[in-house]
Order: structure tokens, then sequence, then C-alpha cells
């Protein structure tokens, strides 16, 4: 797995797809945190993570398009799936190459508590808690687009296809309050996904909502390797 | 060595490959013949564990691809017709990878990929970048990670498809190399890319294997017909006719049409014991006033002929013309 890690490592560095999405990253979490913290003279970085979570939603389809579907696209697909390795260590190598690029700017913006710290802010839970929020966010998001990437050989249909499914999660967020049907509610909410984050966005570790995004990595993960298996047996 | 058998494929309900079995020996060179479409590609793509087989089996040095694919697969070495390369790689990241992918441990990896670059001269290139090479280099970047890990089988899908004439002759040396050392299975629809190489060969026709063994064996078993070649100068509807009147519950006739010329070649196709020069020669000479034979000639299956017979109805049957060779009457 080590070598499909450096390899898709590689991969979203030299085809640019890595720096554009750090760049465009760390420009809208730069602007959200401006926004919401420095010109909002608020030390509350709920107000950060709040907004950001949904914007960092919709630059996760950067990453994820061409992940399965390049490969299918230049064949390269024969390469992996004729190596002596297991198709769960071809998916699991792409989606933790995948989320450690996530992981550079993440960090890079550890510097935003850093200045809230400076001016006196010292809530330690509430940071670490909304970190891992975002942390477990883009793990479920980067294996539902690498899912999604696997169903197209193309990167551009995959990206609209990542866009499609990810506003439709954003939107169950804002319809939950205009269904009445309880059921229906309750269906909404469990599909909108930033709106699981918000435990952990007041500094508790809730462990049904990490359960939640693991659960949906897992999923995705799962049928990634079982629809990989499928197409070699169709 | 590699044992396949009874292996089919099926799309949906398009029988790709049907029943096929046939055994390899190490240190032998096989070619896999047949016309577009006879199910070549998709028989590596088995063999090479890409695809799975609808049913059948393929077992590589007494284990079985189904049982314990990643053993078989260490084994395998492919490359398919669109070498699999990634372009902004350069191509010595290229072969660390796929040395990684097959498990060669790190401290054997940069020798690994001095060997195969040393067998496939890209000592040169090693360091640039694979989408900026071209279709030859890009070719030997593929041959070159397909050797990685030194595979018991080699499997080439029409390894020489965009190779000057120079490298073709280098890649058919390099291959008969290798195939002192291992199995190698070559496909090609072409029969003289594999009979240079090859001395045991298996024709696919609609997926189903119609010929195996030797060029030689296969030649013996097909030879049980003569072919005469003719040309008559004059209408052609009149030489056809008088030709198809000659041997009529005889042989076979087909009919190659020159469009700068007034002359037509007929091939004429009977059994081996049926010698109709004489016959075709009176018809002809009985309308000389029309009519004229430029060239007549007797001729034994060549193993392109048989080629050509065996799997005549193939997705792409190219025209059944007759050969030169001949003498002028």
């Amino acid at each position: 797995m080590k070598g499909l890690f450096c390899k898709e490592w590689n991969h979203l560095f030299k085809t640019m797809t890595g720096y554009v999405f750090i760049a465009l990253y760390l420009a809208l979490s730069g602007a959200v945190f401006t926004l919401t913290c420095l010109l909002a003279q608020s030390g509350d970085i709920k107000s950060y993570f709040s907004v950001f979570n949904t914007v960092s939603v919709l630059l996760f389809p950067i990453l994820t398009m061409g992940l399965f579907s390049e490969e299918r696209k230049q064949k390269t697909d024969e390469l992996l799936l004729t190596a002596p390795v297991t198709l769960t260590s071809v998916v699991m190598g792409k989606f933790l190459a995948t989320l450690s690029v996530f992981l550079l700017p993440m960090l890079v913006t550890l510097c935003y508590p850093a200045v809230l710290y400076l001016f006196g802010v010292r809530a330690l839970a509430v940071t670490v808690g909304n970190y891992l929020g975002l942390l477990l966010l883009a793990s479920a998001c980067i294996a539902l687009g690498e899912f999604l990437s696997l169903l197209t050989d193309s990167q551009f249909v995959a990206a609209m296809t990542t866009y499609a499914v990810f506003g439709l999660l954003l939107l169950a967020g804002s319809a939950t309050s205009m269904v009445s049907n309880p059921t229906l509610q309750a269906a909404l909410a469990f599909l909108a996904i930033t709106t699981h984050c918000q435990g952990f966005a007041y500094g508790v570790f809730d462990l049904m909502e990490a359960v939640y995004f693991l659960s949906v990595t897992a999923l995705f993960l799962f049928l990634s390797v079982y629809m990989l298996e499928r197409r070699r047996l169709s | 060595m590699l044992q396949v058998t009874h292996l089919s494929k099926v799309y949906h309900t398009l029988r790709s490959v049907n029943d096929l079995s046939f055994t390899a020996e190490s240190q032998e060179a096989v070619g896999l013949l047949g016309p577009n479409g006879a199910g070549k590609s998709t028989t590596m793509r088995m063999l090479a564990g890409y695809l799975a087989p609808t049913s059948g089996e393929v077992e590589l040095c007494g284990l079985r691809m189904a049982d314990r694919p990643r053993d078989v697969k260490r084994m395998i070495g492919y490359l398919p017709e669109l070498p699999p390369l990634y372009p902004e790689s350069t191509v010595t990241e290229h072969l660390r990878f796929v040395c990684a992918l097959k498990g060669v441990s790190s401290r054997d990896t940069a020798r690994e990929c001095e060997r195969v670059c040393g067998l496939l001269n890209l000592s040169a290139v090693s360091g640039r970048v694979i989408g900026r090479l071209s279709k030859g280099y890009r070719q030997r970047v593929g041959f070159a990670a397909a050797l990685i890990g030194q595979p018991r089988l080699l499997i080439l899908d029409e390894p020489t498809v965009g190779l000057d004439p120079q490298q073709v002759v280098e890649i058919r040396r390099l291959i008969l190399d290798l195939a002192q050392q291992m199995t190698v299975l070559i496909s090609s629809h072409m029969l003289s890319e594999i009979a240079c190489v090859c001395a045991h060969l298996l024709i696919l026709n609609r997926g189903v294997l119609v010929a195996d063994g030797s060029a030689q064996s296969i030649a013996e078993k097909h030879r049980d017909r003569s072919l005469l070649a003719v040309t008559v100068r004059g209408d052609r509807l009149l030489a056809t006719e008088t030709l198809r009147q000659a041997t009529t519950g005889q042989g076979t006739l087909s009919v190659q049409e020159r469009p700068t010329s007034d002359e037509t070649d007929f091939l004429v196709q009977a059994s081996a014991q049926a010698d109709l020069s004489a016959a075709v020669f009176q018809a002809v000479a009985a309308r000389r006033d029309a009519l004229t034979i430029t060239s007549l000639c007797a001729k034994t299956p060549s193993l392109e002929d048989i080629f050509m017979e065996i799997t005549r109805g193939g997705a792409s049957e190219p025209a059944q013309a007759a050969q030169g060779g001949c003498g002028d009457a």
C-alpha cells in the first residue's frame, strides 16, 4: 500500500491538482477566518468552522474526481488490477493519500487558533473538537468522492456527480426545517453531513457522530472495493 | 507451467471466449493469433487476472488464479495493447512504482530498474517524463515494467504495434532471448509477426480455439486442399462464367478484380487430390478469341492461407487473394 500511497501523492502534485486544492483551501479558509473572526472581532473559532465546514465540502471533488476515472481513461487501472496487490489496498492507498493532501492545508490553518490564542482566547477543547469534526467530515467526503469517481471514466462527469451529491447533502440540512413529517425530518437530518459536526463544534467528543462519519467512510470504501471486483467479474 | 482449462468469458449475451483450453511449457514462446474481435485481448486479460473468467481455470506453476490470485499475479508480467503508463511520471518513477506494486524490496529496486532499463535500452531516457516520450519509447517503458520482478509468464498483447521496423526487430530479438528464461505469450492478428518468434501457435476465431500446435503441424493438418491461381485477360464476366463452369462440383472459385487492368485474378480451391489445371486451361483455351490465360499456377496452401481459411468469418476477415510466386504462362 505504501507504493500506491506514494504514487497517488506524487500524482496529485505532478498534475497540479494538489496545489490547486491547497491554494483554494487556504484562500477560502483565510477569507472565512478574516470575515468570521478578525473583521467580526470575535474570538469564537466555532463561527469560522460553522461556515468553513460547508465551504470545504465543495473543495473535496477537486481531489477525488480523478482518483479512478483518470485511471480508467488512461487504462492504467490494468496495471493496478493485474499487480499482486489486493483491491482493498488500491482503494485505501488512494484514500489515505488524498486524506493526507487534505491534512497539509488543514495543519497550516492551525495558525488561526494560534492567532486567537495571542489575543487571549484559550478554547483548546473547542478547537480540537472542531478540527476533529472537520477531519471526520473530510474522511467521509473523500471516501464518497472516491466511490463516485469509480462510476465513470471522465473526470468532468465525476466532478459534476460529486458536486451534485455533495450539494444535495448540504441542502438536506437546510431542508430539515422545511418539512413537518418527523420521519422525513429525521432522514434529512441523517443525510445532512455537515450538521453531524455540531457536537464537535462545542468541544464535545460525540461518539455517535464519530461513528456516523466513520461508518460513511467505511461504507463507501467498501463499495469502492465491491465496484472494482464487480467490474472484474462483469 | 501454464494450464488453461475450459476458459470462457461472457459479456452480457456475447460469448467472447468459449471453452478455451491449452497448455504452455516453461521457456516457450506461444503465439495467440486471430482476427480482430477473436477474443485474444480478453483471453490475455483473464490470464493476467484483470478480468475474472465466467467459467474455467487458469493455473500457473501449479497455483490456481482463483485460489491464490496474488501469488499467481506475482509470477506474471503483463503488457496490454496500450501500455499502462502515468504520463506525468518519469521513467524511473514509473518503474519504481511497479517495483513497489510487485513487491520488489526497496533494497533491490534500484538494481531491478537498472536491469530492465538495460534490457530495453531505456537508460538514456530514464529521467525523462513519460508523456514526452515517443510512442516507441513508451512501448518500451511498458515492456520494461512488465519485466520487473522476473516473471515466470510474460503476457504481451500486440507488443510491436506502432513501433518502427528497427524497434520491431529489437523487440523480436528480446522476446526470443526472454523465451529462453520464461514462458512468453504474445498476441497478434498478424501471422508473420508471430511466426518468426513463436514455435507454438494458438489460433482463435470468434472466441474458439481453432488450431493449437506448431506452425508445421497446423499446416500439415490443414493441407487437405490444393489451390490454383489463375490470371485471365479479357472480359471479366465471361472469364468468371468460363472458370465457374470448368470448376463446378470440384472446387470453389474466388475472384479478385484488378481495377486498372483488363486482367482478373481467380483462386480455385479444390481437394488435395483434384487437379483442375487442365480443365481450367482447356475451358479458357476454348474461348481463346475473347480470353487469354496470362498466369496459371498450382500452389500448396501457405500457413497464411491456412490462417485465413480457419479464421474465415472472423470480425475483420481480410480479403483472400491469390498469392504471388507464379510464373507467367
